[in-house]
C-alpha cells in the first residue's frame, strides 16, 4: 500500500500540474466551440505480439466548413453523426472558418470577448487553416486545404500511468497469463506510465470526380515492439512508430472500396461497437484486429442503413495459401442516438445499431515431425454479433448529460484466437516424441518448427491437427452525468473469453501454463476538462481459472488488480 | 465545464486509484509471530542424549498446512536439450510437454525411458522435532522436519504413443512395464494402466501413486530476538530457511506448550519446499495420522505410548492405518479393491479374485506382484 500510495501522490501532482496549465490555457483560447459530434480515435496500446486498434473516427474523411458538401459526407458511418447536427439544429456548414490552427474550448462565463488570432501560413501552400472533420464543431483534427486536397491531421497526446498487483502484463492487459500467487512476479506490485499510445493520423482527400470520392488515410502511433536488446528504459522513451491505418477509400454511388490496412470487418471493426474504458483495447474476449485487406461494401438506405460487406485479408498463416474472407451485414437507425465513446476517445453520437460478421480461413500446418515435407490442412471460422443500444438517447453531442448507453458483443469461433489481442491462453505446440531417445547436445531431441504463430492451432496426443475454441463476451455501459452537459460520465466493463478445448489439446502436464476462462470487469470515470482534454480514473480487475487443480482439488486461479490514469489531449 | 467540477471529479478519481492501488493478498495468510519458548518443559525422548526434545505434528486433514497453487507446466527436456541458437538465428518456438511423456520403448516391449512429471505436491503429514544443542542451549539446536507428501496421478497415453515405436502393448501390460522402468523410484507406486472407458478411442489411461517420504535434518538457531527461527540444513546446498514463529499456549494446561505456527518469513517457503507457506501443528496425539517419535508409536497411531496395538499388512484384519484389509494406507504400494464401499470387506485388488481392468490376468499383471503364467 506505501507504493500505492506513493504512486497516488504522484499522480495527484502531475494532475494538479496539468489542471493549473489548462486554467492557463483557458484564459488565452478562443471562444467557446461546439462540443466534440464525432468519436475520436478508439484507443489501444497493445503488447508485442498482436498489434490492433482502431480509430472509430479515423476513416472519415475530412471535410471543412466551405467545403463542397461531397467531401463532408467521406464516410457512411459519418452519417447519423450528421443527422444529429441537423436535428439539433447545427448545420455543419453553418460555422464560420476558424483561421487559427488551434483548439476551441469552453471558455468560462466571465471569459473576455474571444480573440481570433491569425493563422500562420500553411506549409503547403494551403488556401485555409481551420479544424476539421465531418462536422465543424468537431474537435477532430485540422484541416487546410493544400492544391485542392483536403488534409486533415488528427492525432492525440497523453499518458497512461498504470499500476499492477502483479507483474503479469505489459501496458495493456488484454489476454496476456497472469502470473500465479507464490512466484516473485505473482506476488508484487508494478508501475507503468506511457506515452507510446500517442497518436497521430493524416488524411488526405482529393477533389471529388464526378460522384466518386476518394481519401487516403495513415495513421500511426508508437507501439512498435521494441528490440530484444532494448532496455527497459530504452522501450519506454524511445518508442518506435507502428503502422496502425495505412489504406485507401474509393466512394461511388455504386460501392465503396478500401484497400490497405484497417479494422477487421469480424467484429465490426471502427464501426462504433469499442466498449468505453480507460483500458487499450482489445480488452479480455474482444474482438480487436487490423489487417491489409481489400474490402467492398454497400450502403442504403437514410433513416435506416444498412450496410453489406466483404473483404478479403491477409491470413493469418501465409502459408495456407489463401486469405482469410469476412463478410458482415450492419444495420443503423440514425434517427435513434445516443452518447458513445470508443476506449478513452472522445465521446460523440452515434446511431443505435446491430452488426453480425463472420470469418473464414484455410490453414496449411507443418507435419508433426521432425523435418515435415507435408502439411496438415485445417480451417478456421468464427461469427460474431455486435449491438449498441442507446437506451437514454442524446441527440447532441454538446449536451449528451444523462445519456445511458449500452455497448455488446458475442463472438464463438475456431483458429481465431489471433482476432483476440495477445489471445494464446497458454496454448503452444507439444514437444515431439524423443522415441530415439536423444538427449545428447551434439545429436538433441527433434524439435518442431511450426509454421503458424502460436495459439491457434496444435496437435493433440494422437498428432491430429486442432484448433483451439474460444467465444467472447463483452458488456459495456456509459452514463454520462447530467453535469455540465454530461462531461463527467462513467463507464463499467464485464467481459470474458473461454475456450471448451484448450484443456483437451494440451498435455496434462501443461495444464499449469493455460487458463481455460478469463474474466475481465472496469469501472472508468472520465471528465472532460476541456472538449480537447481528458482525464480519467479506472479500475481494472482480470481473473483467470487455469487447467491444473490445486492441492484441495480446485482450480487454480490469479487475479491481477490495475489501479489507472489517463490524461490525453485531442486535436 | 467550470474548473470547480473538474477539480473535485479529479480529486475523487484519484481517491479511487490510491485506495485501490494495493498488492494481491497471498493465498495464506502470515500466521503469528510471537516468539516463545520451545522447549520449556520438554524432555528427552529423541536420543537418548540427555539433550531435551520436543515435536509438533501437521496432517492434511486438520487443514494445517498452507501451499501456494504453484501446479506450473515442467521446463521442456526437448528445448533444454537444444545447443544454443546463433545470434542471427530465430530461437526455437516454445512449446509445452510431450504428450507421451518422452516415453522409449525397447523392442521387447520394456521400457527405456520415461519422464514423470511431478508438479508440487499438498503436505500430508509431517513431524517437527527440535532438539536442545550439545551444550544445552535452548535457543539453538537440532531438528529434523520428517515429510509425506502424497497424491494420485493421472496419465493418459494416446493410441499413437503407444504404437509409434512399432510395438502395441495391452494397456494393463504398459502398466506393468512403466511400473518394472519405475520400480527404482522409490517414490512411485501402483503405476496401472487400462483401456479408456470408450475403447474406440484407443490409447490407454494410467493411475500412479506418488508418495514423497522424506525430511529434512539441520540445526536452527532463534533469531531477531526470539520470533524468528533460521533453519539450515544439513545435507542440501539450500540456503538457510528463515521462519517466524510463535509458540501458543496448551490451554489444557496451564503452563504447558501447545501448537506451533510457523510462517516462511519475508514470503520465502518454509524449509526450502516450494509453495509451503504456513504451518499450524500440534502436539502429537495417537489420532494424528502420523508415526510419532515423542510418543514412541511404532506404526502411524498405534503402538508405544497409544492404546491401539499395531497390525500387519498380512494379518487379513483391517487395520486402524490400512484402507482397507491389508491394503491402502499403511500397506504402501498395496492396491485397494475401490469398488467394495465398507472397509472392513475391501480387499486388495490384487487378492479379490477377480480381473480387474489393469490386470492381465486374474489377480496377476499390471500392478501386481504375481506375474501371469504365460
Amino acid at each position: 500500500m506505501t507504493t500505492a500510495r506513493t504512486f497516488t501522490i504522484l499522480a495527484c501532482v502531475a494532475a494538479s500540474a496539468m489542471m493549473g496549465s489548462s486554467a492557463e490555457a483557458k484564459k488565452k483560447k478562443a471562444p467557446p466551440a461546439a462540443a466534440p459530434a464525432t468519436e475520436a480515435p478508439a484507443t489501444e496500446e497493445s503488447g508485442s505480439i498482436a498489434p490492433g486498434t482502431a480509430p472509430e473516427k479515423s476513416s472519415s474523411s475530412s471535410a471543412s466548413a466551405d467545403a463542397p458538401a461531397s467531401a463532408e459526407k467521406a464516410e457512411k458511418a459519418d452519417k447519423a453523426d450528421k443527422a444529429w447536427d441537423a436535428d439539433a439544429g447545427e448545420p455543419a456548414k453553418a460555422e464560420p472558418t476558424k483561421p487559427a490552427l488551434k483548439m476551441d474550448v469552453p471558455a468560462p462565463a466571465e471569459a473576455p470577448p474571444p480573440v481570433v488570432v491569425s493563422a500562420p501560413a500553411p506549409v503547403i501552400g494551403a488556401t485555409s487553416l481551420r479544424k476539421a472533420s465531418g462536422n465543424a464543431d468537431s474537435p477532430e483534427g485540422v484541416t487546410w486545404r493544400a492544391s485542392g486536397w483536403d488534409v486533415t491531421l488528427y492525432g492525440y497526446a497523453g499518458v497512461n500511468i498504470i499500476q499492477d498487483s502483479t507483474q503479469s502484463f505489459g501496458t495493456a492487459s488484454s489476454n496476456t497469463i497472469i502470473q500465479h500467487l507464490g512466484t516473485p512476479r505473482g506476488n508484487n506490485l508494478q508501475a507503468q506510465a506511457t506515452a507510446r499510445d500517442s497518436r497521430i493520423g493524416l488524411r488526405l482527400a482529393p477533389p471529388t470526380i464526378g460522384s466518386v470520392r476518394a481519401s487516403v488515410n495513415i495513421e500511426t502511433d508508437f507501439n512498435a515492439p521494441p528490440p530484444v536488446e532494448y532496455t527497459e528504459a530504452n522501450s519506454v522513451t524511445n518508442a518506435g512508430l507502428r503502422m496502425r491505418h495505412y489504406y485507401m477509400k474509393v466512394e461511388t454511388p455504386v460501392v465503396d472500396f478500401i484497400a490497405g490496412q484497417y479494422h477487421d470487418l469480424f467484429g465490426w471493426g471502427g464501426k462504433g461497437f469499442y466498449p468505453s474504458t480507460l483500458a487499450f483495447l482489445g480488452i479480455t474476449g474482444e474482438i480487436y484486429h487490423r489487417k491489409p485487406q481489400v474490402r467492398l461494401s454497400k450502403t442504403i438506405g437514410t433513416d435506416v442503413e444498412v450496410e453489406v460487406a466483404g473483404a478479403v485479408l491477409a491470413p493469418v498463416q501465409k502459408s495456407g495459401g489463401y486469405p482469410d474472407v469476412e463478410a458482415g451485414i450492419r444495420l443503423a437507425v440514425n434517427k435513434w442516438t445516443g452518447a458513445r465513446q470508443q476506449a478513452y476517445g472522445q465521446p460523440g453520437i452515434g446511431s443505435a445499431g446491430i452488426g453480425v460478421s463472420g470469418i473464414g480461413r484455410h490453414f496449411e500446418v507443418s507435419n508433426f515431425i521432425e523435418n515435415p515435407s507435408t502439411t496438415v490442412p485445417a480451417t478456421g471460422y468464427g461469427i460474431a454479433g455486435n449491438v449498441f443500444i442507446p437506451v437514454i438517447p442524446a441527440s447532441s453531442a454538446k449536451d449528451r448529460g444523462n445519456a445511458l448507453s449500452l455497448i455488446g458483443e458475442y463472438s464463438i469461433g475456431t483458429g481465431i484466437s489471433d482476432m483476440y489481442s495477445d489471445l494464446t491462453g497458454g496454448l503452444l505446440f507439444p514437444a515431439l516424441g524423443n522415441p530415439m531417445d536423444r538427449m545428447d547436445p551434439t545429436n538433441p531431441p527433434p524439435i518442431y518448427s511450426p509454421n503458424i504463430d502460436s495459439g491457434i492451432v496444435t496437435f493433440d496426443g494422437d498428432r491430429r491437427l486442432r484448433t483451439a475454441q474460444w467465444q467472447g463476451f463483452v458488456a459495456n455501459l456509459q452514463y454520462y452525468l447530467p453535469i455540465a452537459g454530461g462531461k463527467v460520465w462513467v463507464a463499467a466493463t464485464h467481459s470474458e473469453i473461454k475456450s471448451n478445448n484448450i484443456k483437451e489439446i494440451t498435455p496434462l502436464a501443461g495444464w499449469g501454463g493455460i487458463y481455460t476462462h478469463s474474466w475481465y470487469n472496469d469501472a472508468s470515470l472520465f471528465v472532460a476538462i476541456t472538449d480537447q482534454i481528458q482525464v480519467g480514473v479506472a479500475f481494472q480487475r482480470t481473473h483467470q481459472w487455469f487447467g491444473e487443480t490445486d492441492s484441495s482439488g480446485g482450480p487454480v486461479t490469479a487475479t491481477n488488480y490495475r489501479s489507472e490514469l489517463g490524461m490525453h489531449m485531442f486535436f | 465545464m467550470n474548473s470547480r467540477h473538474a477539480r473535485s471529479a479529479l480529486l475523487v478519481s484519484l481517491t479511487i486509484v490510491g485506495l485501490f492501488g494495493c498488492k494481491n493478498e497471498q493465498l495464506c495468510k502470515p500466521l503469528g509471530a510471537c516468539g516463545g519458548d520451545l522447549l520449556a518443559g520438554a524432555v528427552d525422548f529423541a536420543k537418548k542424549d540427555g539433550l531435551i526434545d520436543r515435536s509438533w505434528t501437521v496432517t492434511q486433514a486438520s487443514e494445517g498446512a498452507c501451499q501456494d497453487q504453484l501446479q506450473l507446466p515442467p521446463t521442456n527436456i526437448s528445448l533444454a536439450r537444444q545447443p544454443p541458437n546463433l545470434s542471427t538465428q530465430r530461437p526455437n518456438d516454445p512449446a509445452t510437454a510431450d504428450w507421451c511423456g518422452n516415453l522409449v520403448l525397447k523392442s521387447t516391449g520394456e521400457v527405456k525411458e520415461f519422464i514423470v512429471y511431478a508438479p508440487p505436491l499438498p503436505l500430508k503429514v509431517a513431524e517437527l522435532t527440535v532438539s536442545a544443542d550439545f551444550d544445552g542451549n535452548k535457543d539453538r539446536g537440532t531438528y529434523v522436519m520428517q515429510t509425506t507428501i502424497d497424491e494420485t496421478r493421472d496419465l493418459v497415453f494416446s493410441e499413437s504413443c503407444i504404437t509409434a515405436q512399432g510395438i502395441r502393448l495391452s494397456c494393463p501390460t504398459l502398466g506393468r512395464r512403466l511400473g518394472e522402468f519405475l520400480a527404482a523410484e522409490a517414490n512411485i507406486y501402483n503405476m496401472r494402466c487400462q483401456d479408456p472407458d470408450d475403447k474406440t478411442q484407443g490409447g490407454c489411461v494410467c493411475k500412479f501413486d506418488l508418495s514423497f517420504i522424506g525430511g529434512q535434518t539441520g540445526r536452527w538457531a532463534k533469531q531477531n530476538g526470539g520470533t524468528q527461527i533460521q533453519f539450515f540444513e544439513n545435507v542440501s546446498y539450500s540456503p538457510a530457511a528463515l521462519a517466524d514463529y510463535c509458540v501458543l499456549p496448551d490451554a489444557s494446561q496451564p503452563g504447558g506448550v501447545g501448537a506451533l505456527d510457523l510462517t516462511g518469513s519475508n514470503e520465502t517457503p518454509l524449509f526450502n519446499q516450494k509453495g509451503l507457506r504456513t504451518l499450524h501443528m500440534t502436539p502429537p496425539s495417537c489420532n494424528d495420522g502420523v508415526q510419532s517419535l515423542e510418543l514412541g508409536e511404532e506404526g502411524i497411531d498405534c503402538g508405544g505410548g497409544c492404546p491401539t496395538k499395531c497390525g500387519t499388512c498380512t494379518n487379513h484384519v483391517h487395520d486402524a492405518n490400512e484402507e482397507g484389509i491389508d491394503c491402502g494406507g499403511a500397506c504402501l504400494g498395496i492396491l485397494c479393491d475401490e469398488t467394495v464401499a465398507d472397509p472392513n470387506q475391501k480387499p486388495a485388488a490384487c487378492a479379490n479374485k477377480k480381473q480387474d481392468p489393469w490386470e492381465e490376468g486374474i489377480d496377476c499383471g499390471g500392478p501386481c506382484p504375481t506375474e501371469c503364467n504365460p
